[in-house]
């Protein structure tokens, strides 16, 4: 597979981790902020979005909202990824196509990521 | 101990109940010796003595003054305008044993003076009607019923009719008719008289006073007495049997005083108690504890009352003690291991009095503005009931231990509450910083497992940097949790987070805090040390450093924390992703209104300085537009 996740999260480790298990399913990764993240959708629009919900600043859906105002006719998919015990609630909420609540098997994510990332152009 | 209580029927307040029998036979007496003296002329014994005139005289003088000054008094004092009355009633008695007895007596007019018994008669039908008078305006705080008003009526008339009847039957038996003038008035002062004693009487059973009671009964005496001067008239130095009868009525009227002085002194006892009582509550310690205010009001109001006193709570607006007969729901004090019966709202009014077993429990209820806290319950192992200066020192002091109460309650709640945020507020730390890294250490390690062979040496690091954070975390929630309620400031966070890593890692960690080091908001300091603790990971993962020094201080009027270490630094303006961890640090440092600037040289060390406002600040959160991204 290949294109280009986003990977939205406030935890570094986190974030390291997920970018080695995308990495390895062959896709680039750019880590990112919340309050950054709609410019980096602007800047080059991801195939999918990876993205936790408790953030400093901003939340998943604000983020969501933003990105939306920045590309509202081809917002990228938006994987959920939270410890929240109500992540269907909040993927619901947010707007996202997929969720997984922390800790997840790292296969469920390439899986969802491999099933929802929209392919680069060309 | 005690099931229930009972409510006890309101019993006769007066302490003279045990008098009404004798005193009535006394009257009756009286009575019939006046009414056997007055028609039977026989009867009479006359006693010539100018010395025993004017010393009966002298001696109602002197009581009529007394009892002048304490009536005044009240009326001064108290504003009484009963007591006016009675004062200037006596004041007239007074006017008339001077004018009409002692100086006739004194200049030698004993004999010749006819105006004397008249104006006798004139003095006390004019004394009478201020009697009369003063006893309907100590009456008006007693509402007389229809039926009250009609045998008040009923009596004068009866009156009335005796006196006409009277005053015909000597008139057909004897020729010489008194002068008509000369035998109303006193006639007119007796029925004043006796109208004034029946309202007295009344007044002394509804206001338990002493004064009222003898006032009544010695305006009665009066009243006969008036009898004699209406049908015989002698000279001034015949000390005759009205006389008599008059000198009892001022003996009464000294009785009435002296009940008067000594009720005055026992209630004036009894505040001095009261206060000394209420007084010994303002002391109670420990306001902030329910059972030492629990404690402190039973052994108060136990020491006052003689008594073991209970407070027993039943929680606000319920709780009704009753008689173990009526009551269909108990109440359970689990304190004090008693059963309380709970009875429909307003069916028994309080306090509630009970004696059985050879104890008598007396109960007033614990009242506040928000309800029924419970009640207050004394109890006496005799068979005599509580008095009514007890009842009213029991319910002055409720009334008092009920706002001790609510206000150690209130306490209590609010302490719960404290407890509750505290609790929540640790709930949040757990699962925002234990449960997060734990959760991230389960994925990585699984990650780890699936290529062992190419598990690299800061990969290993790298957890055991969380699992290092993870165990700070875990035993700052137990002592958190050991702990009182308390709220740390940002200061006492940081500095705590930074020992305990001090201790955990190799690396030697010094904090320096300010002395005026001001609060910041909660959302800011969770984020402050959220940043301290990315920082030192950092140190620990990546510096290669063994010392680090934490400083946190006032600056302006921000809250200014640096973390500094000597390790082997980096190029700050090179390789944006690798410090995607310094871009969370700064997200997170202006999401709270601060900034974070990070500096380093290669082989020297980092300093990492964040800045929050010591007030929270809620930014505007950055719109693509105002970042001047859509131009691009």
């Amino acid at each position: 597979m290949s294109g280009t996740v986003l990977i939205v999260e406030d935890e570094a480790h986190l974030a390291g981790l997920l970018s080695d298990v995308l990495q390895a399913a062959g896709y680039d990764v750019v880590l990112t902020t919340a309050s950054r993240a709609a410019d980096r959708v602007l800047e080059s629009p991801p195939s999918a979005i990876v993205m936790d919900y408790l953030m400093p600043g901003l939340n998943g859906a604000q983020v969501v909202d933003r990105i939306r105002q920045v590309v509202p006719n081809s917002p990228p998919p938006v994987i959920l990824v939270t410890g929240l015990s109500n992540a269907r609630e909040l993927a619901t909420k947010v707007g996202a196509d997929a969720y997984l609540r922390k800790p997840f098997d790292v296969d469920k994510l390439v899986n969802l990521v491999n099933r929802l990332a929209k392919q680069p152009e060309g | 101990m005690f099931t229930g209580l009972r409510h006890a029927r309101p019993r006769p307040q007066s302490r003279f109940a045990a008098y009404d029998v004798p005193s009535l036979l006394l009257l009756l007496a009286l009575g019939w010796l006046t009414l056997v003296s007055v028609t039977h002329p026989s009867q009479l014994s006359l006693t010539h003595s100018n010395v025993l005139s004017a010393a009966i005289a002298t001696g109602s003088l002197l009581i009529a003054l007394a009892a002048t000054y304490v009536a005044l008094t009240e009326f001064l004092l108290y504003g009484v305008l009963s007591s006016l009355f009675i004062g200037l009633a006596f004041l007239v008695f007074a006017a008339g044993h001077v004018g009409l007895r002692l100086v006739p007596l004194l200049v030698g007019w004993e004999r010749h003076l006819n105006w004397t018994t008249y104006g006798w008669g004139v003095e006390d039908a004019v004394a009478g009607g201020l009697l009369l008078a003063a006893g309907l305006l100590a009456d008006r705080m007693v509402s007389l019923g229809r039926r009250g008003r009609d045998l008040v009526l009923g009596v004068l008339s009866a009156l009335v009719m005796a006196v006409l009847v009277t005053l015909w039957i000597y008139h057909a038996a004897n020729s010489s008719i008194p002068h008509a003038a000369e035998t109303l008035t006193p006639l007119i002062g007796a029925i004043l008289f006796f109208a004034a004693s029946a309202l007295f009487w009344r007044q002394s059973k509804h206001a338990n006073r002493a004064w009222f009671f003898w006032l009544s009964l010695s305006l009665t005496l009066a009243g006969f007495a008036q009898f004699q001067y209406a049908i015989h008239r002698y000279p001034l130095d015949v000390v005759q049997p009205g006389d008599i009868l008059r000198l009892v009525f001022f003996t009464g009227i000294l009785f009435a005083l002296a009940a008067e002085w000594s009720q005055n002194y026992r209630g004036l006892r009894w505040q001095a108690r009261e206060l000394a009582v209420l007084h010994a509550l303002t002391n109670t310690p420990g306001i902030h504890d329910v059972g030492a205010v629990r404690e402190q009001i039973e052994r108060v109001a136990g020491d006052a009352l003689l008594a073991r006193a209970r407070v027993v709570l039943t929680g606000r607006g319920a709780g009704y003690l009753f008689s173990p007969n009526g009551g269909d729901v108990l109440a359970h004090d689990s304190d004090s291991n008693t059963s309380f019966g709970v009875q429909s709202r307003n069916q028994l009014a309080p306090p509630y009095q009970d004696g059985r077993n050879g104890e008598v429990v007396l109960g007033v209820p614990l009242e506040t503005t928000q309800g029924r806290l419970g009640f207050l319950v004394a109890v006496r192992d005799t068979t005599d009931d509580f008095s009514t200066y007890d009842v009213r020192l029991l319910r002055a002091f409720g009334a008092q231990a009920s706002i001790l109460l609510e206000r150690s309650l209130l306490y209590e709640e609010i302490e719960a509450g404290a407890i509750l945020q505290e609790r929540s507020r640790l709930a949040r730390e757990i699962h925002d910083g234990l449960a997060q890294n734990l959760a991230f250490l389960k994925m990585r390690v699984a990650w780890l497992k699936r290529s062992p062979a190419a598990v690299e040496a800061s990969q290993l690091d790298e957890i055991e940097g969380v699992l290092e954070t993870a165990l700070i975390e875990a035993r700052h929630a137990i002592t958190t949790l050991r702990s009182e309620p308390q709220t740390s400031s940002a200061v006492e966070a940081i500095t705590r987070y930074c020992q305990e890593f001090g201790q955990v890692s190799d690396i030697n960690v010094e904090v320096h805090a300010g002395e005026r080091v001001p609060e910041v908001g909660p959302k800011a300091q969770v984020e402050l040390l959220r940043v301290v603790q990315e920082a030192l990971n950092n140190v620990r993962k990546h510096a290669n450093a063994s010392n680090v020094t934490i400083d946190i201080q006032l600056d302006e009027a921000d809250v200014r924390v640096s973390v500094e270490d000597d390790g082997s630094g980096f190029d700050v303006g090179h390789g944006e992703h690798g410090h995607f961890g310094l871009e969370i640090m700064k997200e997170r440092a202006e999401s709270v209104g601060g900034h974070l600037t990070v500096s380093s040289t290669p082989n020297v060390g980092t300093a990492i300085r964040v800045c929050v406002p010591s007030r929270e600040v809620e930014p505007e959160p950055p719109t693509p537009e105002s970042r001047g991204l859509i131009e691009r």
